[in-house]
């Protein structure tokens, strides 16, 4: 008789799920030591008790065969992605003596030449940030190169935030550039995924604008597939027609929060008396500083202050766009001209200018309609300017910080704890989110950074500029040579640009020590490779971040932990403890004490003394008793999960407490390009592109759009559901559900190209840029611009002797080059002039 | 009229700047109420260029990139550079990137 035997111990626990950066609650199921199930935990806001393939699958990147589970170091000086390093493992005692001579070798020559590179997005900001700035390095990368660049200091100086988010519970039209946010992909795609649903049944519309009919095009109410990287062209026109054809704006909106009524010099820079800029004020008749009391603001006009001709921004802009009529932008994007009209007047007249809604008692603006960009609109050479135009449909629509539009994450904390500051009244980030962005008070000089941030002032991370440095340290004149590198979390080969472009780069690294889970490309470069956990391995306080995993979607504010589930298999490490322990035996450790005590806001009782030395659960337990209390300590949220603050109004719209101004005309952009063109001749920076610096924005064409000859179609990558960036790759229930779907690991093109070019359905093809190729199978499909081929961007290649995945390499296209570059953001073109054939 | 007390406030210095002056944390006597302004003037007469290239931009404004608390709370929360100073206050200044 069968007899089955009773579980010792069968257990559910709270942690948070890190397959992407949703940072979604779950529950895990264990069974006498062993994962056998995950699932959304209700507890948590961010999931609601739900949770998509990727958390799911979780347990299988936990428990993949393949994991490295000691440390090892190379034998075989030489390096290349076929080439063997000849790994032998050896103990972590002798790992942690290799890195600290390093370490400490490097320290006192110059600590400048040690560069760390993550996307652990739970550690970059306090732990490791803090061990940077303690070192002494100021060359701590996090993210790729193609979305943070251009998004995030666009939303820095639109929204005030790190992240752009909208409002779908009363939002009625929303327009997606280049995302599928709502449909599983993208930021909190858990909870942004249920909202939009639930908002569908009360009938929100979705319209998106892509080259690929992805997953969300495919559900949306209207795909409108539009040329790669012509987003900000449709965005300009979109205006044009709101201003100019339909006086469709929302001007009390704009004169009371934004720089439309600053009055502009012929020169382009902001008239201003005493260092404040002016306005007008159309009542009394006069020019006033923006922050004096005016009856009205003037929006349109030219007014005499001085003895010089001023107009007002706003006024500025509205003459700017005209050039951008709907037939001139169909050109470009190739969508009919009366379609751009259409869109532009159901966007317009679905913000319901003038309406209001009562939320919890308070009367507030209601603009049901929201324009959101990410990557696919904005990872191009001209990223910014596109960026920005999006922005600009929602603020002249008033749609900003108010029920149904579009909105930051987080500008205010809760009970305000924290809030934006101004200058000039413009919107400035909060420091909690603002790593340092303020794009109004930079300077400009001579770099010091790996990232050239010193030359590229408008921008967040600079990543792209740390290849450059490592590829040519001199050419930017850096003042020493990167020698050290350490990663986690960032392949730089999966999260970059051409392979061979990456591999020379790190040949150029005297020393590269890599933390992974499995042995990837960025091993095949390094000296020392050491196990790193997965999130069920990990401790981590309060990994939902401010600036893109803690949505005001969900109607709270809430807080977890990360707690391990299992114990770490093999010797795998959290890397940050051990980069903690490796600052220990530099002499470190307090400093990085000092830092997080800030970082963390530990009150008095709880704060590090930097001459002890704690783990990390004592870590762990002072943070979370700091922020809530004694009887919260780091138990109860391992047993309960997680503390939720439902938002109040203001919290969730703040608006109408907000006092600050949101840009529509971009002179500290202008005044920016001055400096860097002078500070870059002045070093004698031959080439250096200032051109983007406009305090006006424009749609460009530049090499991608100009494609001809043998190049004549354009290469653009995108996301599915089921996987995130390369991390997910390698799980085996993911992969299986990749070979499902009919997109994912295929060539796509569309059925009128396919035919010109004698492709049928499921030919091997090859596509060749001017750096590389690749090659596939096709997928013939009306889901894809004519003139686009649409490779998804997380199956690339795989080191050499490990188990095949169907890949399609997308990052090998992708050159390096001047032309390739954003020249204010740094970000890196993701879209590339191509050839395809039949093989 | 009494002299204004002078009080011994402790300043350190994380992050970059201690590359530069060589050291992590050194204590400044100044008449009890002083502002954090005057303590940076005075740190920036103890250390010359090197100080004011890391903290202050050329017109005399801090760096955007620099950050200073007070008893480990920003200064923005409280009076900003006008914030007064005690015997028992402890001033640190962050320079990131």
């Amino acid at each position: 008789m069968l007899q089955v035997k009773q579980p010792k111990e069968d257990t559910w626990l709270h942690t948070i799920c890190n397959m992407c950066l949703g940072d979604c609650g779950i529950l895990v199921h264990r069974v006498d030591g062993v994962v056998v199930k995950i699932e959304g935990d209700p507890n948590c806001p961010n999931s609601n008790g739900k949770i998509c393939a990727k958390g799911i699958a979780g347990m299988m990147t936990l428990y993949d065969p393949q994991r490295v589970t000691r440390p090892m170091k190379r034998t075989n000086p030489q390096k290349g992605l076929d080439i063997d390093p000849g790994w032998v493992p050896i103990s972590w005692e002798e790992a942690l003596n290799i890195l600290e001579e390093k370490l400490r070798t490097a320290r006192a020559k110059d600590p400048r030449e040690v560069a760390v590179a993550t996307f652990d997005s739970a550690n970059l900001l306090d732990k490791i940030a803090s061990w940077a700035m303690a070192y002494g390095t100021p060359n701590s990368f996090w993210a790729g190169y193609f979305c943070g660049q251009y998004l995030h200091s666009s939303m820095y100086l639109t929204n005030g935030t790190f992240h752009s988010d909208f409002d779908p519970e009363y939002c009625k039209y929303l327009l997606l550039f280049g995302n599928q946010a709502g449909f599983m992909v993208g930021l909190s795609p858990n909870i942004t995924s249920q909202r939009v649903a639930q908002a569908r049944k009360r009938g929100l519309r979705v319209v998106v604008v892509d080259p690929i009919g992805n997953n969300a095009a495919a559900k949306a109410d209207e795909w409108v597939p539009i040329k790669p990287g012509a987003d900000g062209a449709l965005a300009l026109a979109m205006i044009n027609v709101l201003l100019n054809e339909l006086d469709i704006c929302d001007r009390p909106f704009v004169k009371k929060h934004t720089n439309g009524p600053y009055l502009v010099k012929p020169d382009g820079f902001y008239m201003r008396q005493r260092g404040k800029p002016m306005v007008w004020d159309a009542a009394e008749g006069q020019a006033k500083p923006y922050d004096a009391f005016v009856e009205d603001y003037a929006l349109e006009g030219t007014y005499t202050v001085e003895g010089i001709p001023c107009t007002p921004a706003f006024q500025l802009l509205k003459q700017h766009v005209k050039k951008y009529t709907p037939e001139v932008a169909s050109e470009t994007t190739t969508i009919p001209a009366a379609t751009i009209r259409r869109l532009a007047e159901e966007f317009g007249r679905a913000a319901s200018i003038g309406s209001t809604v009562t939320v919890d008692g308070v009367e507030l603006p209601l603009r049901p309609a929201a324009a959101n960009i990410y990557r696919g609109a904005g990872s191009h050479r001209h990223g910014v300017m596109a960026a920005l135009a999006i922005q600009t449909l929602n603020l002249i629509v008033g749609s900003f910080y108010v029920p149904g539009g579009h909105r930051g994450m987080n500008l205010i904390g809760p009970s305000w704890k924290w809030s934006p500051s101004m200058v000039d009244g413009m919107v400035i980030p909060p420091p909690i989110l603002g790593h340092g962005a303020n794009y109004y008070g930079y300077e400009v000089k001579e770099p010091q950074t790996m990232g050239l941030y010193e030359l590229f002032p408008i921008s967040t991370n600079r990543s792209p500029m740390m290849l450059m440095s490592s590829l040519d340290w001199q050419k930017n004149q850096l003042p020493y040579k990167p020698r050290i590198l350490i990663t986690c979390r960032r392949n730089l080969f999966r999260g970059g640009v051409n392979y061979d472009v990456t591999a020379e780069a790190m040949k150029n690294y005297e020393f590269i020590a890599t933390f992974c889970v499995r042995l990837d490309e960025m091993a095949q470069f390094a000296d020392l490779v050491l196990p790193e956990q997965t999130y069920l391995e990990k401790l981590q306080v309060f990994p939902n971040s401010l600036s893109w995993s803690h949505t005001a979607q969900t109607g709270y504010f809430y807080w977890g932990v990360r707690q391990p589930v299992v114990p770490p298999v093999g010797e795998a490490r959290d890397w940050a403890d051990v980069m903690i322990e490796l600052a220990d035996r530099l002499g470190f450790l307090g400093e990085i004490y000092k830092l997080l005590n800030i970082a963390y806001e530990l009150n008095e009782a709880y704060i590090l003394d930097p001459s002890r030395k704690y783990t990390q659960e004592e870590i762990a337990e002072r943070r979370v008793k700091s922020q809530f209390g004694p009887e919260k300590s780091l138990e109860w949220f391992k047993d309960n999960g997680f503390v939720s603050i439902k938002r109040k109004v203001d919290e969730l719209f703040p608006l109408y407490k907000l006092d600050v101004r949101f840009p529509i005309y971009y002179e500290n952009i202008k005044r920016a390009g001055q400096q860097v063109q002078e500070v870059t001749e002045r070093m004698g920076l031959k080439g250096w592109d200032v051109s983007d610096y406009q305090a006006l924005l424009d749609w460009k064409p530049d090499h991608a759009r100009g494609e001809s000859g043998e190049f004549d179609l354009l290469a653009c990558n995108f996301r599915v559901p089921t996987h995130t960036q390369g991390w997910s790759q390698h799980n085996p229930w993911l992969g299986e559900l990749s070979r499902l779907n009919p997109y994912a690991q295929k060539v796509l093109i569309s059925t009128e190209t396919a035919k010109k070019k004698g492709i049928k359905d499921k030919d091997p093809v090859c596509v060749e840029s001017s750096v590389g190729k690749l090659t596939g199978e096709a997928k013939v499909t009306e889901c894809i611009h004519p003139q686009a081929i649409g490779i998804s961007s997380h199956f690339n290649h795989l080191v050499k002797g490990k188990e095949k995945a169907e890949a399609v390499n997308f990052n090998n296209l992708i050159p390096f080059d001047a032309d390739q570059i954003d020249w204010v953001s740094t970000g890196v073109d993701a879209c590339v002039p191509v050839k395809v054939s039949k093989i | 009229m009494p002299e204004a007390k002078g009080c011994a406030i402790t300043v350190e210095y994380l992050g970059l700047l201690q590359n530069v002056l060589g050291s992590r944390h050194e204590e400044y006597v100044m008449p009890s109420g002083s502002t954090v302004t005057a303590l940076l003037q005075t740190a920036l007469a103890r250390h010359g260029e090197p100080f004011r290239v890391y903290v202050l931009k050329a017109d005399g404004q801090l760096r955007p990139v620099v950050k200073i608390y007070v008893n480990n709370c920003p200064i923005q929360a409280l009076k900003g550079l006008e914030t007064p100073l005690s015997g028992e206050s402890k001033l640190s200044v962050i320079v990131g990137v």
